[in-house]
């Protein structure tokens, strides 16, 4: 039976549509890139510029705000900054599924989805926002902020309740929580997050990460303690970490330096190779690939019916989403206050990449088993279609070869790791230098710091070079 | 059979890619109109809470003794609404719908807050230089407050996956200017289910 010139226009036209929708570029990340790696902020920042419309509008929206709050916040530009992550909070707090994209993506791929953010990134739009509102000021909205990302680690948790073994806890919004507690006078719940943040970081990220809890945080936590007079607790952190509290020389600090460094690790396509090894009568498949050394049960609705075209099938090929490391070229670093020529040292507080590392290995077999049943239902439809007529069946592989893309999507200008201290310093202009070092290069650069008359200031600085030189996205 | 099958999945298809494409209209409503589209506070809750705040407090003892001692209506500042939510809420929102409910009532006074009279201030100084002598106004008449109002907004929530609830809790307290008494003291509650 021949099809008929409407089913074919129907074919065809659906299949315009579906490359449409998945051929959507991530927002010209490649060029952001490309920009970044040499240091122009300002030309990545120009590409956002283009047509933001379109951006704000697509399946990339949270990505955009992301990004462009990120690059904003870059150059400065605190008052545009707040507005995109302002524009990302509430885009995730009202998030709910969208059926119709839900559905498309389980004919096409996870691309054609709304981006709604990795975990870790839900939580670390929340670390620019406290530094926005410290730089201008809002030293009351960045206790907002703070509140808002405890809801958030609420909800995490919540989602991961089972399983400890995920990234389900974020030591460094603790920290950064307690900071801004204290930065409002509020030292009691200060210290119950700075706590907290001790707890997961000795836990979790030790496990996770091989990182010990900053030394600035065990600082904070011996004076808080004392100055509160929790004595157990200055007696257990003190036993725990090998340090006496001094309080004559320990001043605390007002000003509270955050140093980005590198780029996070990114996500690039990778494709496998599945062999079909055996299949159960009840419709479970399990599929093999030697590589990764995995074998894994899969449910195929329709595998075990003779005309669904499986039978055809002995292996199956697809994308799947695989880190790609930039790292930092800069790996630990000092700050100078102009007042003394001392040297102090910054603790690693968020290990960024790891973190994303591993959210994406926790959930590895979930995906591949997403993926297994998706590609092989679009497999047995074009071996369905193929038996009818073989134009048809060419255009339903044309159409799954389109529409079989890994999910790379992924917030890019977050740094590779973060590190930060405090030290006290007076009001008036400031010039911090920071001493950058890694195994290939040292750089020194300075930061113009204008404290506040009274209060709390965070500062934040960014260096972006990359540990792996000729990246080309 | 099999073709109809494919030409009614490849429709569904279309209708499903189609749906994500909607317009957007624009409808003008009462502005007095009760109104909750993402759940977080609104226009509606600084309504409420100001309204409710002031029908607590407008006929209690210390309005009605100090009316009784002094023979004439109290004057009142509204003070700072601290925000302890976790929400952005602009507090001068609030401040400005009490301001209207007391002057609306007629039993109070109210007089301009700390920024706005800083403002005035300056205003009045211009017009010492620019303004005609029969318009000009005078320094040291303006009405001292007899009492400050002060509140803070706090909230707790509670949610589990797609269930939310938000409760808030505004605790109000009018404290004598002259002798930090506090004279009044009152409680605003609003609790919100929000379902996705």
């Amino acid at each position: 039976m021949k099809l008929k010139p409407l089913i074919w226009a129907c074919l065809g036209g659906s299949m315009l549509f579906l490359i449409a929708a998945c051929s959507q570029k991530t927002l010209h990340q490649a060029e952001i890139n490309r920009h970044l790696y040499s240091g122009d902020v300002k030309g990545a920042y120009a590409i956002m510029n283009k047509n933001p419309e379109k951006w704000e509008r697509g399946k990339n929206t949270l990505l955009y705000y992301l990004e462009r709050g990120t690059l904003a916040w870059m150059l400065g530009e605190h008052q545009e900054s707040k507005d995109y992550f302002m524009m990302s909070d509430y885009f995730i707090e009202d998030y709910y599924r969208n059926y119709a994209n839900e559905a498309l993506a389980l004919f096409t791929n996870d691309k054609v989805k709304e981006y709604r953010g990795e975990n870790h990134e839900r939580i670390l739009f929340h670390y620019y926002q406290m530094l926005n509102f410290m730089d201008m000021g809002e030293n009351e909205n960045a206790l907002v902020q703070a509140r808002r990302l405890n809801l958030e680690l609420n909800r995490l948790k919540d989602r991961h309740k089972n399983n400890t073994k995920r990234y389900s806890r974020d030591a460094f919004a603790y920290v950064m929580i307690g900071l801004c507690f204290e930065a409002n006078g509020d030292a009691e719940n200060a210290f119950v997050a700075y706590r907290n943040a001790e707890r997961i970081y000795s836990e979790d990220y030790l496990t996770n990460f091989k990182m010990d809890p900053p030394s600035q945080l065990i600082s904070d936590l011996l004076r808080l303690a004392y100055q509160m007079g929790y004595n157990a607790d200055l007696d257990h952190f003190q036993k725990k970490y090998k340090r006496q509290y001094n309080p004559q020389t320990d001043r605390g600090g007002n000003f509270v330096f955050f140093w980005n460094t590198g780029l996070v690790s990114i996500k690039e396509e990778n494709r496998f190779e599945f062999v079909i090894q055996s299949v159960n009568g009840d419709g479970w498949v399990t599929f093999y690939n030697s590589d990764l050394g995995l074998s894994i049960p899969v449910y195929i609705s329709g595998s075990n019916d003779p005309n669904s075209g499986f039978n055809d099938l002995r292996f199956i090929a697809a994308s799947l989403p695989r880190m790609v490391g930039r790292g930092s070229l800069f790996t630990s670093a000092t700050i100078e206050l102009d007042s003394n020529a001392k040297q102090i040292a910054m603790s690693l507080a968020e290990p960024v990449s790891a973190i994303a590392n591993k959210e994406l290995n926790d959930r590895f077999l979930e995906e591949v088993g997403k993926m297994l049943a998706r590609v092989t239902a679009k497999k047995m439809a074009e071996m369905a279609a193929r038996k009818e007529s073989e134009g048809a069946g060419t255009i339903i592989g044309l159409l799954n070869f389109f529409t079989e893309r890994a999910d790379t999507r992924s917030w890019e200008t977050l740094p590779d790791q973060i590190f930060y201290t405090r030290q006290p310093l007076s009001p008036g202009q400031h010039q911090v230098k920071l001493n950058a070092a890694g195994p290939q290069a040292n750089q020194q650069f300075t930061i113009p710091v204008n404290m506040p008359k009274y209060g709390y200031f965070f500062e934040g600085f960014h260096t972006l070079q990359p540990a792996t030189t000729g990246l080309t996205r | 059979m099999k073709t109809k099958t494919l030409l009614s999945s490849t429709l569904a298809l279309g209708l499903i890619i189609l749906s994500s494409c909607a317009t957007r209209t624009v409808t003008r409503i009462d502005p007095d109109k009760q109104t909750d589209v993402s759940g977080r506070w609104n226009d509606t809750d600084n309504k409420i809470v100001a309204e409710d705040m002031v029908a607590q407090s407008i006929d209690k003892n210390w309005r009605t003794e100090f009316e009784k001692l002094k023979t004439r209506k109290p004057v009142v500042i509204v003070g700072r609404i601290k925000n302890n939510t976790s929400e952005f809420i602009d507090p001068i929102a609030i401040i400005k719908q009490i301001e209207s409910a007391y002057v609306n009532s007629g039993k109070v006074r109210v007089v301009a807050t700390a920024d706005e009279r800083k403002e005035l201030r300056e205003e009045r100084e211009d017009q010492q230089i620019f303004a005609s002598e029969e318009s000009r106004k005078k320094w040291g008449k303006e009405k001292g407050a007899d009492f400050m109002l002060n509140g803070v907004l706090y909230s707790v929530t509670d949610e589990y996956k797609k269930d939310k609830i938000v409760a808030y809790q505004v605790d109000f307290e009018l404290i004598d200017l002259e002798t930090n008494e506090k004279v009044w003291m009152g409680q605003s509650k609003i609790k919100k289910e929000i379902k996705n």
